[in-house]
C-alpha cells in the first residue's frame, strides 16, 4: 500500500515552434490503497501528467513523491527502483505489446526484468499471471496480433503487474473496448485493486466509467486540475462550471434533451496562452454569460473550497442548482465570440 | 480586450509577421537551403583537383609528359596560385563564364559546353515530358480500371509488364532498341543527325523504364486517393464520374505526382549520360565521361557542377511548387 | 511460428518461387563459374577473333578470342561481389546515420533529416564521376560512389523506423517496467527495425547490380582485365552491327538478375506487410442469401415513410465462400423520425447504412427485397435522377471528420457542388446558400470559412460543416454514422443538439448509427439493436428505460455505467465475443453468450416480430420483461 503524490508538476513541449505547457502546476493525492479518477477531454493534459509521472517525459517543474519520498531527491538508481512502484497500462492494446513476442515471452521479461529467476520459476510465475487476469493458461504461446482487444488488454496490465508495483496508473484503459469487454475490464481492476491493494490513478474521458471505479475524482481542463473531490459528492453537485457542463454532456438512457449549458465551442481557442481563467471563453457563468464578470478574463482562480466539500478553482464556484447567485441559473447564453 | 490579444492574434513584429504569411518564409527558408547546398557543390567541384592524389597534371598528362609541358599545364589550370586566389578566381571565372581550357580538345571549356548542352537538353527535356504525361495518364487509368479489386486480368497485365521494364536500365534498354531497330530493321536512326527522327530511339530508351516504374507508383496514389473517405463522401453527394476524379481526386495526388517529377528530373541525369554513350550523342554526357577517363579537370569539373546545379534548382522549384499548391506541408515546415 | 509461415506464404507465390531460385543460381553461378568456366573464359583462340555466334562459341568470341558465353558466366562473381559490397557500404553508413537522432536527440535529428533529404536525390553517376577523377576510374571508386549514393537511402529508412518504434507505446511500456537500455534496443527495437531494413537491402542489390553494369558500360566501374556484365557489354557496343549475339549474353544476364532480385524483393515485402491477402473474388450468388426472417411487415411502414428497407442483405466474396455480414434487415423510418441504429464492432451496422445509401464498395453485392426512399426505388429512377433524389435528399455523415472532407479543396467548393451539380445553381447562389448552411449549423464567420481548408478547423466544427453539405439540398433523411464517436464529449452534445434541431427545422428523419445506446436514447425516438447482421430489437427509446425484451440489449444495458450506477456492485459483461462474420453459428447468433438460450435458439433463427407482452418487435425465443437491473451478474468469463 503505498501513496503517490504529485506535487505542482508542470510538462511543457515545443509545438509548432511555440511552447505549449500540456500539464500546468498539478497537484493530486493518490491515497493508498485508494482509487483517483482523473477525467478530462482531450487537450487536458492528463495522459501527459500519467507520462510525466512515470518518467517518460521530463517534467518542467515540481515534484513526484513515492510513499513521501521525493523522487528528485534520489540517487538515479534509488529512484530507478522506486519508479518501478508506479505501473502504466497504456490505452492501445494492440501498440503496447511487441507484436513480435509471444504473450508469454512478454511476461516473462517483464517478470525477470529485476530478479534473476530460473526457467521454471519464470514460466510459473507467468502462468500465475495469467490466472490473476484471468486468462487462459495456454494463451502464453499467442501472439499479440491473435487476441482480441479485451485480451491484449488483460496482457498489458499482466504485465504491468510483473514487477509488482504498488501504484498503478491507468490511461484510458477501455476507450478502445467494446462496451461489453469494458466492463469485464472495469470488474477485474476493482478484483486487482481489492486483492492486491494496489493504488490507482484511473484517467479516462468517460466521466461515468471513472466514476464508478473511483473514491475521488479529480477534473481536468487546459492542464488545469479545475476541480477535485470524492466520486459521489463531485457527481451529484459540481462546482466548477466546467464539471457541471461535463456531467450534463454525459448521454443518459432515457433523458431526453435538455439544455445545456455551455456555450458552442467554435475557434481552436489556443487556450494556454490565455489570461485569467482558462476556461472563460466557454464558461456558462463567467464574462460572456454575464459581462460583469471580468475576473475571470484576468485573474487566474486558485483552488479554493467554498463549500468545504471539495475544491473548485472558479472565481464564481457554486453546486448547480442553489439559488443565491442569480447568474448561476440564468438561461445558457449562445454567444460566439467576436473575431 | 486582453483575452483577444492574448488568443492569438499575431502582433506587429517579424514574429507577426511569420504568422501571417506561412508561404513566404517557407518560400525564404528552402531557397536558403538550395544556396548552401549550391556553395557545398561549388567548393567540392573545385576541390576536386586538389583531392587527386598526387600530382594531377602529371595524371593526366602522363609520366613521360617534359617538365616544360607540365609547368605550362599547370599555370593554365592555376596550380601554382596560393588556394584562396585559386578559388576567387574559380568564382570569377563562372561569373564572367570563362571556365578554363579543356585539356582533351584544346577549346575553352564554354565553348564545348554551349555546343553539347542544347543536345543533352532537348533529349532530356523531350523525354521529360514523354514520361510525365505517359505515365500520369496510364497509371491513372490503371487505377480506375483496377479499383476496388476490379479488373484482375487487367491489373495482373500492368503490374507484370511495368515490373519488367521498370526493371532494364536504360543503358540495356538503348542496346536492345539500336539492335532492333537499327540493326534488324534498320528502320531508326541509331546515332545523331539533324531531324526528328533521330530522337526517337534515344528518348524510347530513356523514358521506357521511367514510364513504367512512375506508372506503377501513380496507379498506387490513384488507389489510395479512390479509397479515400473523402472519396467516399464525394460519392455520396452523387457527383458525376469527371468531377469525382478530376476535381476531388487528382489534387490530392498533385503532390507525389510532383514530388515524382523532381526525382524523376533528377534521375534523368544519370540516364541522360547513359543513353548517350548508347547512341553517342554529341552531348553533355559523352562528354563528361570522355573528359573524366581523359582526366581533362576543367571539362569534367565544369559539366559535374553543371549538372549538380541543375539537380538542385530542380529540387527546388519542385519544392516550391509543392509549397504553394499543398498548404498543409508549409505549416509541417514551421 | 506464424511470422516465418507468412514468408513461407508469400515465397510461395509464382513470383517468389521463380525470383528465389533464380537469385539462389545466381548466387551458385557466382561461387563456381569462374571455377568450372575460368580456363574457358581466359583461353584466348586467336584464329577465331572477334566472331558471332557458332557451335563452339555460342555467343561468339571478343578481341582475343575469348569465349563470350563462358566469360559472361564468369562475370557472374564480379558483378554480384561488387553490388553487394557497394550495398554494404551505403547500408553501414546510412544505418548509422540513421540511428543518431534516435541517440543524440532533437536537434541532430532534424540537421540529419535536412542532410539526408538534401542527398537523397543526388544521382550516383555524378558522384561516380566525380571519385573516378580522384581515385581513378576503378572499382573503388565505383563501390564508394554508389555506396555514398544509396546511403541517404538507408538513413531516412531507419531515421523514420527507429523513431516510430522508439515512439510506441510497447518501447515505452518496457521503459516504464525499468528493463535496461541495452535490452530494450537489442530484444525490442532492434528485431522490429531489422526485417525491413534486410528486406531494403535485397532490393537494394538489385539496383546496385545495375548501377554498377552501367558505371562498367561508362567504362568507370571495372576496370580490364578484369570484367564484369557491364564491361563485357561495353565491349560488344562496338561490334553490335556485325556480331549483335555479342552483346546478347550480358544483356539477358543483366536483366534477368534485375528481375530476380526485385521480384525476390516484393516478395519478401508481401510477407512482412501485415495487409490482409487479397481474396479472388468469387461473384455472390442470389441463392447465398440467407432466408427472409420478416414474417410480418413493418408496424411503422406508412405510406409517406421515409425509408422504406425490406429483406437487405449485403454479400462478399470470401475465401470459404460468401460472408453475408448484413442479413435480410427489415424496418422502416417514418417522416420526421429519428431512428437509432445500436450496434457493436462486427454488428454489420455500417454495412447496412452504406447499404441503404447505395455505397457498399465493389466486390459488395446488395440484395433487397424492397428499398423504398421517399416512396420511390432509387433503382427504378434513370440515373440522372437517381443521383439528383439521392444527392439531394440524403445527407451522410461520417464518422472520421479528419479525413472525410477532401484536405485539398477549399471548403466553399465541397459545399457549392451539390447544388451546382444537381440543381444547377449558379455559383453566386450556390455560394449564397453555403454562408447561410454554415450559419445555421452555427458555425462563426461563415464567410471565411468558405476559403479555408480542413485542417484548419477543429473536429467538431468540421463535423458541422459536413452537417452543411447535407443541408444543401432539401434533405429528407439524415444518415449519421458514428458521428460523434471520435469527438469530445462536450463537443459531441452540442453535434447531437444540431442534429436534433437540424431534424425540427427541416422536417428531415435521421438514421443515426451508434455502438453507444445512451447516445442513441439522447437524440432518437427509437432503436433498432443489431447484431451479427440482424436486428434483434426494434424498441422506442423512452421503453428502453422500462425494459428491452432482447437478452442482447438487457446485457448491453447492464454493461455500461452510468452517472447513477450502483459502485458497490460488479458490472455485467457478456462473456464471449461476437461471432466472426464469416463463421456465423446456425440458430440465433447470439445462443453462445447468452444466459437464457435453450436448444432451439441454437438451431431455428427467431424471427423479428411484435412481442404480445411489451408490443415491440424483438428477435428472440425467450424475450425478457422488467427494468434492467444493474446488479445482475452474469458469468464473468475473459472476454
Amino acid at each position: 500500500m503505498t501513496a503517490l503524490d504529485v506535487e505542482d508538476l508542470s510538462v511543457r513541449f515545443q509545438a509548432n515552434g511555440r511552447p505549449l505547457v500540456a500539464v500546468d502546476r498539478v497537484s493530486l493525492r493518490v491515497p493508498s490503497g485508494s482509487v483517483v479518477g482523473l477525467v478530462g477531454e482531450s487537450g487536458s493534459g492528463k495522459s501527459t501528467l500519467a507520462r510525466a509521472v512515470v518518467g517518460l517525459v521530463p517534467a518542467a517543474g515540481g515534484r513526484v513523491r513515492i510513499d513521501d519520498a521525493d523522487l528528485a531527491a534520489m540517487s538515479a538508481s534509488e529512484r530507478r527502483r522506486a519508479r518501478r512502484q508506479v505501473q502504466l497500462v497504456f490505452q492501445d492494446p494492440s501498440g503496447s505489446l511487441n507484436p513480435r513476442m509471444t504473450v508469454g515471452a512478454t511476461l516473462a521479461e517483464a517478470v525477470g526484468a529485476h530478479e534473476r529467476l530460473g526457467r521454471g520459476e519464470r514460466n510459473d510465475k507467468v502462468s500465475e499471471l495469467l490466472d490473476l487476469v484471468s486468462l487462459d493458461r495456454r494463451l502464453a504461446a499467442s501472439y499479440p496480433r491473435e487476441l482480441s482487444g479485451g485480451q491484449r488488454q488483460r496482457v498489458a496490465i499482466a504485465r504491468a503487474l510483473a514487477v509488482r508495483p504498488s501504484i498503478l496508473i491507468c490511461d484510458e484503459i477501455t476507450s478502445a473496448l467494446d462496451a461489453s469487454v469494458a466492463g469485464a475490464i472495469l470488474n477485474l481492476l476493482r478484483d486487482l485493486r481489492r486483492t492486491l491493494g494496489l493504488s490507482i490513478l484511473f484517467i479516462s474521458h468517460n466521466l461515468a466509467v471513472v466514476r464508478y471505479v473511483s473514491d475521488e475524482i479529480g477534473v481536468m481542463y487546459a492542464g488545469r486540475v479545475v476541480e477535485f473531490g470524492s466520486a459521489e459528492s463531485l457527481v451529484r453537485s459540481p462546482e466548477h462550471p466546467y464539471t457541471q457542463v461535463l456531467l450534463d454532456a454525459v448521454p443518459r438512457v432515457g433523458r431526453g434533451d435538455h439544455e445545456s449549458r455551455e456555450i458552442d465551442e467554435q475557434e481552436s481557442l489556443d487556450v494556454h496562452s490565455l489570461t485569467g481563467c482558462r476556461f472563460h471563453p466557454r464558461c456558462p457563468v463567467g464574462p460572456f454569460a454575464d459581462p460583469s464578470r471580468t475576473r475571470c478574463a484576468s485573474e487566474d482562480p486558485q483552488m479554493e473550497a467554498p463549500s468545504h466539500r471539495h475544491l473548485a478553482a472558479c472565481h464564481y464556484a457554486r453546486p448547480a442548482g442553489s439559488g443565491t447567485d442569480t447568474n448561476s441559473s440564468s438561461p445558457p447564453v449562445d454567444r460566439t465570440p467576436s473575431r | 480586450m486582453s483575452s483577444e490579444a492574448a488568443a492569438g492574434v499575431p502582433s506587429a513584429t517579424i514574429a507577426g509577421f511569420a504568422e501571417r504569411h506561412p508561404t513566404v518564409v517557407f518560400l525564404v527558408r528552402r531557397t536558403a537551403r538550395m544556396i548552401v547546398a549550391l556553395v557545398v557543390l561549388l567548393v567540392l567541384s573545385f576541390s576536386m583537383i586538389h583531392l587527386v592524389p598526387g600530382d594531377p597534371v602529371r595524371a593526366q598528362l602522363g609520366p613521360r609528359a617534359p617538365a616544360s609541358l607540365v609547368e605550362q599545364r599547370q599555370a593554365e589550370l592555376g596550380l601554382d596560385q596560393p588556394l584562396p586566389q585559386q578559388f576567387a578566381d574559380y568564382v570569377k571565372g563562372l561569373f564572367t563564364g570563362d571556365l578554363g581550357m579543356s585539356s582533351s580538345s584544346d577549346l575553352p571549356v564554354s565553348d564545348v559546353i554551349g555546343q553539347r548542352l542544347p543536345h543533352s537538353a532537348a533529349l532530356a527535356g523531350i523525354a521529360f515530358v514523354v514520361i510525365m504525361l505517359l505515365s500520369i495518364t496510364i497509371g491513372m487509368a490503371a487505377a480506375i480500371l483496377t479499383r476496388d479489386g476490379r479488373g484482375r486480368g487487367t491489373e495482373l497485365t500492368f503490374t507484370t509488364t511495368t515490373g519488367f521494364f521498370a526493371t532494364i536500365p536504360e543503358f540495356v534498354l538503348g542496346v536492345g532498341l539500336v539492335y532492333l531497330f537499327g540493326v534488324e530493321l534498320q528502320v531508326l536512326p541509331v546515332a545523331y543527325e539533324p531531324g526528328v527522327a533521330a530522337y526517337i530511339l534515344p528518348v524510347a530508351a530513356l523514358s521506357i523504364g521511367s514510364i513504367a516504374a512512375l506508372a506503377r507508383i501513380v496507379r498506387a496514389e490513384t488507389l489510395d486517393a479512390l479509397g479515400s473517405d473523402y472519396m467516399r463522401t464525394a460519392r455520396s453527394k452523387r457527383l458525376p464520374a469527371r468531377l469525382l476524379y478530376l476535381r476531388h481526386a487528382l489534387p490530392n495526388m498533385l503532390t507525389s505526382t510532383l514530388t515524382l517529377g523532381g526525382l524523376l528530373l533528377s534521375g534523368l541525369i544519370g540516364g541522360t549520360v547513359l543513353v548517350e554513350n548508347v547512341f553517342a550523342w554529341p552531348g553533355l554526357g559523352t562528354a563528361v565521361v570522355d573528359s573524366v577517363v581523359a582526366q581533362d579537370y576543367a571539362l569534367a569539373q565544369a559539366i559535374m557542377l553543371l549538372l549538380g546545379a541543375t539537380v538542385l534548382v530542380v529540387n527546388l522549384a519542385v519544392d516550391l511548387i509543392l509549397g504553394v499548391v499543398d498548404p498543409r506541408s508549409t505549416i509541417k515546415e514551421m | 511460428m506464424a511470422r516465418r509461415g507468412q514468408t513461407r506464404a508469400a515465397l510461395r507465390t509464382p513470383v517468389g518461387v521463380v525470383s528465389l531460385v533464380i537469385v539462389a543460381g545466381l548466387v551458385i553461378l557466382a561461387i563456381v563459374a569462374p571455377i568450372i568456366w575460368g580456363e574457358e573464359a581466359r583461353t584466348t583462340d586467336v584464329p577465331h577473333l572477334l566472331e558471332g555466334g557458332s557451335a563452339e562459341h555460342p555467343l561468339g568470341t571478343d578481341n582475343l578470342g575469348r569465349d563470350l558465353l563462358a566469360r559472361t558466366l564468369v562475370a557472374t562473381r564480379l558483378s554480384l561481389v561488387l553490388a553487394i559490397l557497394a550495398v554494404l557500404v551505403g547500408a553501414v553508413i546510412g544505418v548509422t546515420l540513421g540511428a543518431l537522432p534516435t541517440v543524440l536527440g532533437t536537434r541532430a535529428s532534424r540537421a540529419t533529416a535536412a542532410l539526408i533529404d538534401f542527398t537523397l536525390a543526388y544521382p550516383g553517376l555524378l558522384l561516380a564521376m566525380f571519385l573516378a577523377v580522384v581515385l581513378g576510374a576503378g572499382p573503388l571508386a565505383a563501390i564508394l560512389a554508389l555506396g555514398i549514393a544509396s546511403a541517404p537511402a538507408f538513413a531516412r529508412l531507419t531515421q523514420t523506423l527507429a523513431a516510430s518504434i522508439a515512439g510506441s507505446d510497447f518501447v515505452a511500456a518496457a521503459s516504464v517496467l525499468g528493463l535496461s537500455r541495452r535490452r530494450i534496443l537489442l530484444r525490442h527495437i532492434l528485431p522490429n527495425i531489422a526485417e525491413p531494413i534486410i528486406l531494403n537491402v535485397t532490393i537494394a542489390v538489385g539496383y546496385a547490380l545495375l548501377a554498377m553494369s552501367g558505371l562498367s558500360f561508362l567504362g568507370l566501374g571495372i576496370q580490364p582485365p578484369s570484367y564484369d556484365w557491364g564491361r563485357l557489354l561495353n565491349e560488344s557496343l562496338d561490334r553490335i552491327y556485325v556480331t549483335p549475339e555479342a552483346a546478347l549474353g550480358p544483356c539477358v544476364a543483366i536483366v534477368i538478375a534485375g528481375l530476380a532480385f526485385n521480384g525476390l524483393g516484393e516478395a519478401l515485402a508481401r510477407a512482412a506487410s501485415t495487409r490482409v491477402p487479397r481474396h479472388r473474388p468469387q461473384p455472390a450468388m442470389a441463392e447465398d442469401r440467407p432466408d427472409d426472417v420478416t414474417t410480418e411487415p413493418d408496424p411503422s411502414a406508412t405510406s409517406d415513410a421515409a425509408l422504406v428497407v425490406k429483406g437487405l442483405t449485403v454479400t462478399f466474396p470470401g475465401e470459404d465462400g460468401p460472408i453475408v455480414p448484413v442479413r435480410g434487415i427489415s424496418f422502416s423510418v417514418a417522416a420526421g423520425e429519428r431512428v437509432a441504429i445500436v450496434g457493436e464492432s462486427g454488428s454489420g451496422k455500417t454495412l447496412m447504412s452504406l447499404a441503404v445509401a447505395q455505397l457498399v464498395p465493389h466486390p459488395g453485392v446488395v440484395t433487397v427485397d424492397r428499398l423504398s426512399f421517399l416512396g420511390t426505388d432509387p433503382n427504378d429512377l434513370p440515373s440522372a435522377e437517381r443521383d439528383r433524389l439521392l444527392g439531394t435528399s440524403l445527407a451522410m455523415v461520417f464518422q472520421d471528420t479528419a479525413t472525410c472532407l477532401n484536405p485539398a479543396l477549399r471548403l466553399g467548393v465541397q459545399l457549392s457542388e451539390v447544388v451546382e451539380v444537381h440543381q444547377r445553381a449558379r455559383r453566386t447562389d450556390a455560394v449564397r446558400r453555403a454562408v447561410d448552411r454554415l450559419r445555421s449549423v452555427r458555425l462563426s464567420s461563415p464567410e471565411r470559412r468558405l476559403r479555408q481548408f480542413p485542417h484548419e478547423l477543429s473536429g467538431g466544427m468540421r463535423q458541422r460543416v459536413v452537417i452543411a453539405v447535407g443541408l444543401m439540398g432539401e434533405p429528407r433523411l439524415v444518415i449519421a454514422d458514428e458521428p460523434t464517436s471520435s469527438l469530445d464529449v462536450t463537443v459531441q452534445r452540442q453535434i447531437l443538439r444540431l442534429l436534433r434541431q437540424v431534424g425540427d427545422d427541416t422536417g428531415a428523419s435521421c438514421l443515426f448509427i451508434t455502438h453507444d445506446i445512451a447516445v442513441a436514447t439522447d437524440l432518437c425516438d427509437r432503436v433498432l439493436v443489431m447484431y451479427a447482421g440482424r436486428i434483434v430489437e426494434d424498441i422506442d427509446a423512452a421503453s428502453l428505460w422500462d425494459g428491452p425484451a432482447h437478452p442482447y440489449t438487457r446485457a448491453l444495458l447492464a454493461a455500461v455505467p452510468d452517472l447513477e450506477t450502483d459502485r458497490t456492485v460488479a458490472l455485467t459483461s457478456i462473456p464471449g465475443r461476437p461471432p466472426d462474420v464469416a463463421a456465423i453459428p446456425p440458430g440465433c447468433a447470439f445462443a453462445a453468450r447468452c444466459s437464457f438460450a435453450t436448444d432451439r435458439c441454437h438451431v431455428e433463427i427467431p424471427p423479428l416480430q411484435v412481442d404480445a407482452e411489451t408490443s415491440h418487435r424483438v428477435a428472440c425465443w425467450h424475450p425478457q420483461q422488467g427494468r434492467v437491473a444493474t446488479i445482475t451478474r452474469t458469468k464473468v468469463e475473459a472476454t
